[in-house]
């Protein structure tokens, strides 16, 4: 039996100069359009984007909620009435300029490369 | 600390990847079977109307679907869901790839490991592997970005995870996990049933899930599993060793493997032959038949897409998925007549065999061949 720490050591300079590691093949497109005008497969994709976020919203909402429940914790209005703080609310305020990044962010870094 | 090799998602990727595989069932299910019946009853018609003839062939199928809608649509959110798997993984994986690295290396060095790993000084990976994102895995199945790197195989199990969940099958666990490794021993034991396999070797073994399936199939072999990308091999030790299953791994390349002839009584691969050459396709079961004991079987099993079982906008959709989604050789080796390849390869006709075999819903092409006893 080989010596299993021995043979999976070290890795040696190999394939691309500028990094040690195995560089991988060379990167394929990831905004290929198919539709006559591509504009229509990037808001496609951006709702399809967002309807996905909804769904782990959902899913998450539904798993807090069910454990509160099991807690006893949950209360009805709670959440209604529920004010953030400082903190919470930058973070929250961070978190949807994020969204609105994911779901634009490649629209606008796709149209930003045409002549 | 992390105790086992695997991909492991937390509530919120979970869901994300729950949403991407039921997205891809969508697609792959609703979208195609409308596309499928605009072309039965409004293309097809409409062409012969107007052609006064049937449409025929592939190329005629792509003209009278180009511009499509419909088709469009299919397109851009095949394409998309594509894009969505990739990024839906390498979030869980992102997260957990440092813990996994050092679980990997415990177990690669802990002394009562059951098995070995065998890695090369240089990527015995070539063209077409080295070259093309097989599925439009960014960064392929071979980049390395860290010592001991894993993170191609685990995206890649997080993909197949996926798809096991999005068809209800092993929910939430790793149940069913080796199915397809399960169903291939079957098959070996329904197409040879005299052999009783002391040694046993899966070429292009990947994350070694199905490889498992083997030693829980016939525990008294000994089972190798090889495969050309590092992280796969890597990955693929550390999962059996997690399971506690005495399996050696090794990085080698299928068609030019270190072993001595007549090495093993059961050869098998599964969905390996669609990601090579038409070139490699001879090499490898030209090594099949060097490797293979008198007595023994060699069992490969692939996609079942060979163009006289399909109609012709499933051949249209196939054909798309070779030009723009990551899958370069479907279409090189549904054209090959693998029988005939076998018997190139060495097999005696009588004893060489190209056949399909059915799991639950799902239809397999099987190829491959007996060595005669001495």
């Amino acid at each position: 039996m080989a010596d299993s720490k021995a043979d999976s050591g070290e890795i040696e300079p190999q394939i691309g100069s500028e990094t040690r590691f195995p560089a991988g093949p060379k990167p394929g497109e990831r905004d290929t359009a198919f539709f006559k005008d591509p504009m229509t497969d990037h808001l496609l994709r951006a709702v399809v984007t967002l309807a996905m976020e909804t769904s782990v919203t959902r899913e998450r909402l539904r798993t807090l909620e069910a454990l509160l429940e099991k807690a006893g914790s949950l209360e009805a209005g709670n959440a209604d009435n529920y004010q953030p703080d400082a903190a919470e609310a930058a973070y929250r305020a961070g978190q949807r300029s994020k969204l609105i990044d994911d779901i634009l962010g490649p629209i606008v870094s796709r149209l930003a490369r045409e002549d | 600390m992390t105790t086992r090799i695997g991909f492991s998602p937390i509530h919120d990727e979970a869901a994300r990847q729950a949403f991407v595989g039921s997205l891809k069932g969508y697609v792959n299910f609703g979208v195609e079977t409308e596309l499928a019946t605009l072309f039965d009853q409004k293309i097809a018609p409409g062409h012969r109307q107007q052609a006064g003839k049937d449409i025929a062939t592939l190329d005629e199928a792509e003209s009278a679907l180009a511009g499509h809608p419909l088709y469009a649509l299919w397109a851009s959110l095949t394409f998309h869901s594509q894009n969505l798997m990739w990024q839906s993984v390498q979030e869980t994986t992102d997260r957990t790839i440092d813990a996994q690295v050092d679980r990997f290396e415990a177990l690669a060095a802990a002394p009562d490991r059951q098995g070995c790993v065998s890695l090369r000084d240089k990527p015995v990976v070539k063209a077409p592997i080295a070259t093309t994102e097989i599925h439009r895995q960014p960064g392929g199945y071979w980049r390395e970005q860290r010592p001991n790197d894993l993170e191609a195989a685990l995206n890649y199990s997080g993909t197949v995870d996926l798809y096991r969940n999005a068809k209800g099958m092993g929910v939430g666990g790793k149940i069913g996990s080796d199915s397809i490794g399960q169903f291939v021993a079957g098959v070996a034991r329904k197409y040879a049933p005299d052999l009783d396999p002391k040694t046993i070797l899966d070429m292009g073994c990947g994350t070694g899930e199905q490889t498992l399936g083997y030693k829980r199939a016939f525990p008294g072999a000994a089972v190798t599993g090889i495969d050309c990308a590092r992280p796969f091999v890597r990955f693929a030790h550390g999962l059996a060793e997690s399971e506690g299953l005495a399996l050696d791994f090794a990085e080698m390349d299928a068609g030019k493997t270190d072993f001595p002839d007549e090495s093993f009584d059961l050869i098998v691969s599964i969905i390996m032959f669609h990601e090579t050459t038409k070139a490699q396709v001879g090499d490898i079961l030209s090594e099949c038949w060097r490797l293979l004991r008198p007595g023994g079987l060699v069992l490969h099993l692939d996609v079942p897409y060979q163009p006289d079982r399909m109609p012709l906008i499933k051949q249209v959709m196939n054909h798309w998925q070779v030009r723009h989604n990551g899958e370069p050789f479907w279409t090189g080796f549904a054209d090959l007549d693998m029988k005939q390849e076998v018997i190139a390869a060495g097999f005696d006709a009588d004893l060489a065999f190209a056949t399909y075999e059915a799991a639950g819903p799902a239809v397999y092409h099987f190829f491959g061949g007996r060595k005669a006893h001495g």
